[in-house]
């Protein structure tokens, strides 16, 4: 698809919710999700006639401004107030909402590439040679990054763990 | 796991909002600002390309200056700018300087700013004898100015997660490198898997230096090399008393609707916990120790509001929130946060609009203090150069560069 052959106004009514839902797993935040799509639908307004496939160059565009968003802004961290608000509510959930908070929970405390990498992965469904050129990155480091994620997830949400191991049996 | 978590990530996503039309709206509002901005720039780096003439024609003119040296500056507005340092800059190895005003970068090069006003410094590239890596090289991790200027401390950050065996601190007056060896605590600076979460934060009284990353820190006493671990759950940022005999770690794993931060006795013996409850959803700006030593402050943004908080250390709960307004309030994609104190002014940085700024917490009004060119930023203006005084002293005889 070439920014040629679809106004960025309908291609972001199309693809803007999908790019959204995205950058609000990468964020954990609806503010700053939206600050996120918004910067880099910007970067990509002045070049849309030259962009072969808007979705990627966005996409990609997004990922890696949220890591470069982090270093930059090292002393910045979201505390979203819905997750505090939900946190604190620690009875009569069902296993669903259970699961959405200890996932929200712990992936406030991965580090941003980390958690790209999840999303890139087990959100958006890329392989990791896809998710490595999103990022920018080499595919072994997607791996180990993967692989890192995934243990520390483990380790701050054991609920998960138990939540898999229920549905197993 | 992963099926889980691909579950989990359905369900969450779910709650992301949808506003297709705004999202237009503010794409095509931050494409006009940038578009300004490049024409701003343009027409600088012609005023800059006429300066450069000029001090090609026997002009001398120091790279960062105060009020009464400074040139025209590209804003017109805060006394003091950090351009990208030019070809041919001398290293700190090369021409020595007293104290550093500045540690930045520029696209890949870290450089530091002479305090005394001879210009910029680029750090050099160690024999590996002397210290192995350079700080700004891609196997380092992030340095840090010693809050009077005077060192500069690096580590090396293994790609391969090794513990940190050794911490390099260059005196920029001697050109010396002392190794300290680290013993006591097998600490990792890319345990996170990513090294940009590592820094160092220095003790004001140049003894000891703490080890930051996203989900652990430790404090390293220079005199011995011994390291000591900070509690769980106190990590990501650290900030020193002024009399170093405290250090106030951000509190990690709170998930209540407040920030808060530990603060721990110089031996980590013993803390209080100090808490700022928030009313909404906020995305917070790091903790600074106020020059008075019975003060953090941060700033909070959310729901359209920005307010600086001034929370006291005694864990007695109280809170003063002060509204930020104007260019200093975080805005769409810009944020702001604080960088310390300067005078009884919260100096904050306006992160993406490349200025730092005083705020006096009374009238609530700000005034320029340090701009940047594009693309340049600064990791760190030390302490006890911030806090009084030029931050960049005029040249003595301006051939310094």
């Amino acid at each position: 698809m070439s920014g040629d052959a679809i106004p960025f106004e309908e291609f972001v009514a199309a693809r803007g919710p999908a790019l959204a839902r995205a950058a609000y797993l990468l964020t954990g935040d609806r503010h700053l999700a939206e600050d996120l799509l918004q910067s880099s639908l910007a970067k990509a307004l002045p070049r849309w006639s030259r962009i072969s496939d808007p979705m990627a160059y966005v996409r990609r565009s997004m990922f890696t401004e949220h890591v470069s968003w982090w270093r930059r802004r090292r002393h910045v961290t979201e505390v979203p107030l819905a997750e505090h608000d939900a946190v604190s509510r620690d009875s009569g959930h069902d296993d669903d909402t259970s699961r959405r908070l200890a996932v929200r929970t712990a992936l406030r405390q991965l580090p941003p590439r980390q958690r790209a990498v999840l999303v890139l992965r087990f959100y958006e469904d890329l392989t990791e040679a896809q998710a490595a050129e999103v990022l920018g990155i080499s595919v072994g480091t997607v791996k180990s990054q993967t692989h890192d994620a995934l243990k520390r997830l483990r380790t701050v949400a054991p609920d998960l763990s138990e939540h898999s191991a229920q549905r197993r049996s | 796991m992963t099926t889980e978590l691909r579950r989990a990530f359905e369900d969450l996503a779910a709650e992301a909002p949808s506003r297709p039309t705004a999202w237009t709206d503010g794409a095509r509002a931050i494409a006009g600002r940038r578009r300004a901005r490049r024409r701003a720039v343009a027409s600088i780096t012609a005023g800059t390309l006429a300066v450069l003439a000029a001090v090609g024609v026997g002009m001398t003119l120091p790279l960062f200056a105060n009020d009464a040296t400074a040139p025209s500056t590209q804003t017109g507005e805060a006394p003091y700018r950090i351009d990208a340092p030019p070809s041919g800059t001398p290293s700190v190895l090369d021409a020595p300087i007293r104290r550093a005003a500045v540690l930045a970068t520029a696209g890949s090069t870290t450089f530091l700013v002479d305090a005394d006003g001879t210009g910029p410094r680029t750090l050099p590239s160690l024999p590996e004898a002397d210290g192995g890596s350079v700080p700004g090289a891609s196997d380092s991790c992030p340095s840090a100015l010693s809050e009077d200027g005077a060192r500069l401390a690096w580590v090396r950050c293994s790609p391969e997660a090794e513990p940190i065996d050794s911490l390099f601190v260059l005196t920029l007056a001697s050109a010396d490198v002392r190794v300290v060896e680290v013993a006591g605590l097998e600490y990792t600076a890319t345990e996170a898997g990513n090294e940009q979460a590592f820094s160092l934060e220095w003790s004001p009284d140049g003894t000891a230096i703490a080890f930051v990353g996203a989900n652990s820190a430790a404090v390293l006493e220079l005199s011995t090399g011994r390291l000591s671990p900070v509690p769980a759950g106190f990590a990501f940022e650290a900030a020193w008393s002024p009399d170093s005999s405290r250090i106030a770690f951000y509190d990690n794993v709170n998930t209540r609707p407040e920030v808060s931060a530990g603060v721990f006795s110089r031996d980590l013996s013993s803390r209080e916990i100090v808490r700022a409850p928030l009313p909404r959803a906020e995305s917070f700006g790091g903790w600074v120790w106020g020059p008075d030593g019975d003060t953090l402050s941060a700033v909070v943004a959310g729901g359209g509001v920005s307010e600086l908080l001034l929370v006291s250390t005694d864990g007695g709960g109280e809170v003063r929130r002060i509204a930020l307004r104007g260019d200093v309030a975080n805005r769409g994609a810009y944020s702001t946060t604080t960088k310390g104190w300067r005078q009884g002014l919260a100096v904050l940085e306006l992160v993406g609009r490349s200025r730092w700024v005083t705020f006096d917490p009374e009238t609530g009004t700000s005034q320029p203090l340090i701009s940047t060119a594009r693309g340049v930023w600064i990791n760190q203006v030390p302490a006890a150069i911030l806090g009084e005084g030029p931050i960049v002293r005029a040249a003595s005889d301006g051939s310094a560069r």
